[in-house]
């Protein structure tokens, strides 16, 4: 295999990663009724553009100027992370929703952007020749791959527009905005 | 917060679409606006509601 069907490879994996990862956010937010906080939002949104920028290699070939939306979301996401892991640093704070293996999800959530962006660096050191614009021939995993993720942003969009509307989403939601108003428009007629 | 996730949307489209050249701005535009809201989320002093 060569470096520039292994870097491809990588990044059909690495968006294959991330939308597993917004998908068990999604399982934890419908399984176990946890509404994301704006920020847990942003962490997803962050996750989200990370992703563009994979699925801009393996849709138009693999360039430096993909690879600079990839870090350019990492750089906003684990902002997103820091700030939520500032809030709650004081002693005696419990944190925000459960932990998972002793850390809580916006924890994880700097930690997976700092690997991403490690893992970009590798990335960029595989691709010593770059392909101008030809994409490789991709296979049906990767369009399977490209097709879960855009389901996953759909996903995304509608459970925000449920939870917040279109306004600014409450610090601490216990509710969803849009599928309350419907229930009550429901109940009146 | 659903401009972020709109804009997002509209890059995918943008880029499965095949559109190159728009896809990358879309995407960068994506990343300015989530940014934006971050700085709004920490300063509550821009002038939006999203």
């Amino acid at each position: 295999m060569n470096l520039q069907r292994l870097a491809f490879s990588l990044n059909t994996l690495a968006l294959a990663l991330i939308t597993a990862v917004l998908a068990g956010a999604f399982v934890e937010q419908i399984v176990f009724g946890e509404l994301p906080c704006p920020l847990c939002l942003l962490q997803r949104a962050g996750l989200i553009a990370v992703g563009l920028g994979f699925l801009l290699n393996l849709r138009f070939g693999i360039q430096p100027l993909h690879y600079g939306v990839t870090l350019l979301g990492s750089l906003v996401g684990a902002a997103a992370s820091v700030r939520q892991i500032l809030l709650h640093i004081a002693p005696g704070d419990p944190g925000y929703s459960k932990a998972v293996f002793g850390f809580h999800l916006y924890t994880w959530s700097f930690v997976t952007f700092v690997c991403i962006i490690a893992g970009v660096a590798v990335l960029l050191c595989l691709s010593n020749k770059f392909q101008n614009g030809r994409p490789v021939v991709s296979g049906k995993v990767t369009g399977l791959v490209m097709l879960a993720f855009l389901v996953i942003v759909v996903g995304n969009l509608v459970s925000t527009l449920l939870e917040c509307g279109l306004t600014q989403c409450a610090d601490d939601p216990v509710r969803y905005l849009w599928l309350d108003s419907l229930s009550r428009t429901f109940k009146a007629h | 917060m659903y401009i972020v996730f709109l804009l997002a949307f509209i890059s995918c489209l943008l880029i499965l679409a095949g559109h190159d050249r728009i896809g990358v701005t879309a995407s960068l535009i994506t990343i300015a606006v989530l940014a934006g809201v971050l700085v709004h989320h920490m300063t509550d002093k821009l002038p939006i509601s999203l």
